[in-house]
């Protein structure tokens, strides 16, 4: 079990992450949050890159920065930026990556051949990385990430620059793996862990918002979500009101999407979505880039 | 042991070694060839040196006044042969000349004895008369062995220590015989091979880690089962290729240097052919042998601050320009004084250690202080 305690970062005056606790069993987990609330910290924390400024990390009990090496053997890690060598291939850099990670030689052959299998990148393994698109690249990182079969999988945007199919594959590694490890996934793409997080964490402000299912999240706007059409010139007056979760242009129309605290005979209730809450909690914060 | 030989190849890259390959070709062409080709240089040097060859073999390092009276008789002996040449010589005797005497004081204004001389030195290029030249300079030196040293205590020294070197010099007749134009062209020749070999330990070394951190290849080291001990790792597998660099170029350049023909002189005194004095009493070989460690020490020195230099900075520009300072530091100090100048007495005794000394104790801390910082930043 990984145990996160107490902890916060502050970078001289600056504070990136304050008084996070929480604890992860095997199971997927969702990191969601804007660009800047300290997901990449907290992040970096249990990838062992950043040291907390307070608080610790403890892996069954042992603090993860004392147990070094042991804990680092447990780990696999995808940061959001996956470097590589353009003049290797893809199977001379995991066989790089796997002496760092101290897989003996015969087994690191046939675990590369296996995690490159696992990204349908078996056919490129010999092929210099120079001329991979940036899917292929990510999911040389996926596959580098899995070559130790570790306990603990840290993936920092992982789905970045994968096309649908990809990342529905993605998604299915993900789900196969998730019984005997801790999967740990930053996205601020909310259909990415919607479906296959066993939790969703949401930080918000530097705090921790939510460590709950999906289901228990989605029920925090339970009966406040609305569906609704109206003429285009009152969209302006509506959104002055209400909070606009989005809308669509039909036959003249506008048909929105809405949080609101009251009722409405003309406005439909509907069933609110992740994306929904994500939208709602961080208004007023960036999510771009 | 396999990861160390995988740094090793990531440092030994071929684009790397092709460069450092063209870079030796370039810079042996400018500053090496030159005194391998003109060694020595010009006449009357090329005639000095082979005269000294003889010299050595037949009176060895120190020349008593008996070898200097067989070395004049060798010297007059010579002086008749230009005697009898020069009556024989129809130019010679058309300008009236026929001894070597008149030769020597021929009147640059006198046309006939002008063109006489021209044709014989120069045209005819008679090695004779440059070889009594060079006899005439060595003689020179000789009879102003005393001379010489008094008046470098007189008005050439400038420390007390230095003016007390001298006079234990003269005291225990510690002359110089021979010229010293192999001495300046091994200390040319050593001093341009540091040079190259800085610059090849610059091309080589100084991606070690920024290559790694520009890629964003660091996270996933930092995050392996090796973690950060993967920074001490490339930190030895630098060390190493330093070591490699030192040994190669040694080798090569070392190997080049005895196409010189210089092994004559390896057993005897510096100061017997310096016309600085020098602070110890080594033999030539031993103060190559010095040269070589010297270079070693400056390399390793040189390569460690720019290993560091490489885990300190961000980017590729800023490390160019820290090199480009860390170059020039050593090529305008530490070549001179700590290669050139290593042993004689223009800087006091303790000078060239301390230099060395600090270097080396600037080098351990800065070793210190990266691999400590590495251990606890935040990536």
């Amino acid at each position: 079990m990984l145990i996160i305690k107490n902890i916060s970062k502050r970078y001289g005056d600056f504070e990136a992450l304050k008084e996070i606790n929480m604890s992860l069993e095997n199971g997927i987990y969702g990191i969601l949050a804007p660009n800047g609330a300290g997901k990449t910290t907290l992040i970096k924390m249990l990838a062992t890159l950043i040291n907390p400024t307070e608080g610790e990390i403890t892996y069954n009990g042992k603090n993860i920065f004392q147990l070094d090496d042991d804990y680092r053997d447990i780990l696999g890690y995808l940061p959001q930026q996956f470097g590589y060598y353009k003049h290797y291939t893809p199977r001379q850099y995991l066989t790089y990556l796997a002496a760092l990670k101290g897989i003996s030689k015969k087994i690191a052959e046939a675990r590369t051949d296996e995690v490159l299998e696992m990204v349908a990148l078996s056919e490129v393994k010999n092929k210099k990385m120079r001329k991979f698109s940036g899917g292929m690249i990510q999911r040389v990182g996926i596959a580098q990430a899995l070559l130790n079969d570790p306990k603990i999988l840290i993936l920092d945007e992982p789905t970045a620059g994968l096309d649908p199919k990809e990342r529905a594959r993605f998604r299915q590694i993900l789900s196969s793996l998730s019984r005997n490890r801790i999967i740990l996934i930053s996205t601020h793409i909310v259909s990415d862990v919607e479906t296959i997080a066993n939790e969703i964490i949401m930080i918000k402000n530097k705090h921790l918002l939510y460590k709950q299912d999906v289901l228990s999240i989605c029920q925090t706007l339970e009966g406040k979500v609305f569906e609704t059409v109206i003429d285009f010139k009152d969209l302006a007056n509506f959104s002055e009101r209400y909070f606009i979760l989005g809308e669509r242009q039909d036959k003249g129309k506008t048909m929105i999407r809405f949080v609101a605290n009251e009722e409405n005979s003309d406005w439909k209730p509907i069933t609110p979505q992740l994306e929904d809450i994500f939208l709602y909690k961080y208004a007023n914060e960036s999510t771009s880039g | 042991m396999k990861l160390f030989w995988m740094e090793l190849k990531k440092i030994f890259t071929w684009p790397v070694i092709l460069l450092v390959v063209i870079l030796n070709l370039l810079l042996y062409i400018l500053l090496i060839e030159f005194e391998l080709e003109y060694f020595p240089n010009g006449r009357p040097a090329k005639d000095v040196f082979q005269v000294e060859m003889e010299m050595i073999d037949r009176y060895g390092e120190v020349i008593d006044e008996d070898e200097f009276a067989d070395f004049i008789g060798t010297y007059d002996e010579r002086v008749k042969d230009a005697n009898e040449f020069l009556q024989t010589d129809e130019l010679a005797i058309k300008a009236g000349v026929d001894s070597y005497e008149e030769f020597r004081n021929t009147d640059i204004d006198d046309m006939a004895a002008e063109e006489m001389h021209s044709h014989i030195m120069f045209e005819l290029e008679e090695d004779l008369f440059w070889e009594l030249q060079a006899r005439e300079s060595i003689i020179e030196r000789y009879e102003s062995r005393v001379t010489g040293l008094e008046f470098l205590i007189r008005y050439q020294s400038n420390s007390k220590q230095e003016k007390e070197r001298i006079r234990e010099m003269l005291q225990n007749r510690k002359f110089q015989y021979y010229s010293e134009l192999v001495l300046r062209n091994f200390e040319n020749y050593s001093s341009q091979v540091v040079v190259i070999i800085l610059l090849s330990i610059a091309i080589v070394l100084s991606p070690i880690y920024i290559r790694d951190k520009v890629r964003d290849i660091v996270p996933l080291q930092y995050t392996s089962k090796k973690g950060r001990g993967i920074f001490h790792l490339k930190w030895r597998a630098g060390l190493t290729s330093i070591g490699i660099l030192l040994a190669i170029h040694l080798l090569i350049y070392g190997g080049l240097y005895l196409t010189n023909d210089t092994a004559h002189y390896f057993f005897m005194h510096v100061y017997s052919m310096s016309n600085n004095p020098v602070w110890y009493d080594i033999t030539f070989g031993e103060f190559i042998l010095l040269t070589i460690v010297a270079i070693i020490m400056l390399g390793y020195v040189f390569g460690i601050l720019t290993i560091a230099c490489s885990a300190l900075v961000g980017n590729y520009l800023t490390q160019i320009s820290t090199q480009i300072l860390l170059f020039c530091a050593f090529a305008f100090v530490m070549i001179p004084v700590g290669v050139q100048r290593i042993i004689e007495t223009m800087y006091l005794p303790w000078v060239v250690p301390t230099i060395y000394i600090s270097l080396i104790l600037f080098v351990c801390l800065t070793d210190r202080f990266v691999k400590k910082r590495e251990l606890v930043k935040d990536i």
